[in-house]
Parts: C-alpha cells; structure tokens; sequence
C-alpha cells in the first residue's frame, strides 16, 4: 500500500475538492455519518459503517474520476453500499441476538407528547427526522435523503442509486407520500389532548 | 414518469429542523481515525487540534448513557464483508472484569470476534507496550482514564456499586489526582449512591460543587441521590 493511501497529512493535489483521502476525511466525516445514519445505519454500528466507507475511499480513491461526479456523489454511492450491508446484514443478525434492542431504540426519539412543529430542539429535530425516516423502506428513504435532505438534483440522485430518472421520480413521489402521511400521524398525536386517555 | 407531489410545510418543516443530522463528537472522529488508518496497514497520525476537556465531557456523557453499551460492544463484534475489520476500541463499552466471549452469529457461520481496546500508540505510530514506555503520554493517560471511568459508569448502570467503587479506587491508585479528576469525583457520587452510601455520595457531591461550580456535571449529580430532591 502506498504511503499516500494512508491518512496523512494532505500532499497530493487538489482533486474534486478534496487534496487526499484524509482531507476528505477532515471535510466530509460529518456528511458520511449523518446520511449512514439516514440510510438506516443504526447507531450503534455508525462507527464501524463510517470505518469503511473511509477506508473504502482511500483503497478507490486513485479511480475516483473528479469530472464524473462530485466528490459528495461519490461518497453517496459508497455510503448507500455500505449502509446497505449494515443494515441487510449485521442488524438481522443482531436483532436476532438482541431482540430487546430495537425497542431500546425508543428511548432516542421525542416522546408522543411533542409533535413535529413543537421540537426547537436541534437534537430532538434530528432524532424526529432519523425516526421517520426509519418508517420507510430504504429505497424510499435513499431517494427521499438525496433529493430532499440533501437536496440532490433528481437525475444526480437517479444516478447515485443507478436507476433511471423515470424510476426515480416514481420512487420519490411514493416515497413523499410516505414520509408526508408520517408527518400528519404525529401531528395528529400532537392534537390529541394530552392525558385526555387517563381521564386527567 | 409520475409526476412526484410536493412536500407540504410540516414535512418540509421536520426535514428543515433536522437537516444537520449526526455528528460524531471530536473523541469519535480520533479514534474513528485511528481505526482507519489501522485497517490501513498505516501508523496513527497526531492527534487533531481540539478542546480536550470538551472532549471529554463528551465521552463522559456518552458513557453515562449506557443504556446500549453492551449492546454495542456486540455489535462492534461483527465483522464486515470487507475491508478488514478492525475493532474499535471503545471507552464506554468495555465490560468491568469479564473477558469478552465471541457469541453465537445464529446462522451458522463463525462467531464474530469480539472487538479489544486498541493498545496505545506512540507518536511514531508503533505500539506502546509496557517494557517500551512505562509512564504514559498524557493523551495515552487520557484515554486509560476514559476507558477506567467508563468502566465505572457501567458499573453504576448495571447497579452494581461495589464494583464502581473498586474501579475508583483502582482510577485513584494509578491516576489521581488525574487528567479527570473531576469526572473521577462525579463518577464516586454516582458509584456511592449505586452502593446505598447516601451521605458519602451527598458529601462527595458537595465537595464537587464546592471545586468546580460550573461543572456540566452538577446536572448529572443533581439527579442521583445526592441531589437536592
């Protein structure tokens, strides 16, 4: 392995935005968590899902092509392969093992007595957004994150998750209906008078 | 093509508010890095420029969440397609005295290694066993420091308040006063009251706010048993 594969100090030239594999990693660590996160990387395993899209970058970085894409759509591309396999692969197992977890994970979003438009805060407006968007099917999700998270032209998008534009539009239109109709549930919760249910 | 509908202002609202989305702590991006660069065949790179004690607090406060340490130690365990997986260590899921056990995958296939703290590295990038370097570099001495008192804050989560206070004594043997001494202190409040000894938890928490007014971990006290209420 090359000296320049590992995380050194940037030397090389800039190349779509980015000098090195480890400048990349100064630039985008918080882009890659987040939309691992997104793409339903339980957190838990973000750590090890951010380890290899990182080191996955740095063993392809000589055949990332800068006038093809973006370096943000390249990370795309290896981020959606690499949450895809955490979440097909290592979650089943684990919550064959931990069964428990999955309702643990509860305890990290809003509670019912807030709805959407009451969460100032930043965190809970994270944890609100996560938890819908674990609601959806990842290829709702993938498609819904790119072009309305991270606000990714459509065709770009089509082409982060190799699919033609047709399927894509298709994808998001049901993927928005989705998100939409989870919104307007906990709305719903949210009008619902509080404690109405116990008689306070 | 289907034409796709337009988000309305709850649903743009929501995403809006959340658009920031996760982020790792400074604490997770070193050793996010160290592990990279591991799985790299390479050595460890400086350290980053950053807030130590910000740091810190942040581990402190991650650890004392610990409701999925375990859990996440388990599943740190579970190798990747590829690449290489290497085990990160982590200073909040290590468990306080049994050696970890690979567990059953379910599926027949091997069970999944059990990741290890790794072992400290020098600037030079080579690891730094004891018969190298006997007294540790003060980032070294940080992250023992860490990985001990998260040791003891998943004793007290486990209820288990006799074993909190040994790991304390044992931080108090090798490190105090410490590079964290003011978390060692909150951590015996939290150990203490674990162990039934209300008054000494109470007393340890006035000493705390006595040192240290604007601790962010006052908070925390606040809420055990040494607290007001």
């Amino acid at each position: 392995m090359s000296a320049a594969h590992k995380l050194t100090p940037p030397s090389e030239p800039e190349r779509g935005g980015a000098a090195s594999p480890a400048a990349l990693y100064e630039t985008h660590l918080r882009f890659v968590w987040r939309n691992l996160r997104r793409f339903g990387v339980p957190y838990e395993l973000l750590e090890d899902a951010a380890q290899d899209v990182f080191v996955t970058v740095h063993r392809r970085w000589e055949s990332f092509d800068p006038r093809a894409s973006s370096v943000e759509t390249w990370l795309f591309g290896i981020a959606i392969r690499v949450a895809h396999y955490h979440r097909r692969t290592v979650r089943r197992r684990l919550l064959r093992l931990l069964p428990w977890l999955k309702e643990g994970r509860l305890h990290e979003v809003p509670s019912d007595h807030h709805g959407p438009l009451e969460l100032a805060e930043k965190r809970e407006a994270t944890l609100l957004l996560d938890r819908l968007l674990d609601e959806l099917n990842a290829k709702h999700r993938e498609i819904l994150v790119l072009v309305d998270v991270e606000e990714v032209a459509v065709p770009e998008a089509a082409r982060i998750l190799s699919i033609n534009v047709n399927t894509a539009y298709t994808r998001l239109r049901a993927a928005r209906q989705r998100f939409q109709a989870s919104v307007r549930r906990l709305q719903a919760k949210e009008r619902r008078p509080k404690g109405g249910e116990y008689g306070v | 093509m289907s034409e796709p509908i337009e988000l309305d202002e709850a649903a743009r609202g929501v995403i809006a508010a959340g658009r920031d989305g996760v982020a790792p702590n400074d604490f997770v991006a070193e050793r996010l890095r160290r592990s990279i660069d591991r799985a790299l065949g390479g050595s460890a790179p400086p350290p980053r420029s950053r807030t130590l004690r910000a740091s810190v607090l942040m581990a402190f406060g991650a650890a004392a969440l610990g409701g999925a340490l375990y859990a996440g130690q388990l599943m740190r365990s579970v190798p990747a397609p590829s690449p290489q997986r290497v085990p990160v260590a982590s200073p909040v899921s290590v468990p306080p005295t049994a050696a970890p056990r690979p567990l059953p995958t379910g599926d027949g296939t091997p069970p999944a290694r059990v990741a290890e703290p790794a072992r400290p590295t020098t600037k030079s990038g080579t690891s730094a066993g004891p018969a190298e370097s006997s007294k540790p570099s003060r980032s070294e001495q940080l992250g023992q420091e860490i990985e001990l008192l998260a040791r003891v804050n998943a004793a007290v989560n486990a209820g288990d308040g006799r074993r909190a206070l040994e790991l304390i004594a044992d931080y108090d043997r090798r490190f105090r006063p410490g590079i964290l001494g003011e978390e060692r202190t909150a951590a015996s409040v939290l150990a203490l009251c674990a162990a039934g000894r209300t008054s000494e938890a109470k007393a340890a928490a006035e000493r705390l706010t006595r040192s240290s007014p604007r601790s962010p971990l006052l908070g925390r006290i606040a809420s055990s048993c040494a607290g007001s209420r």
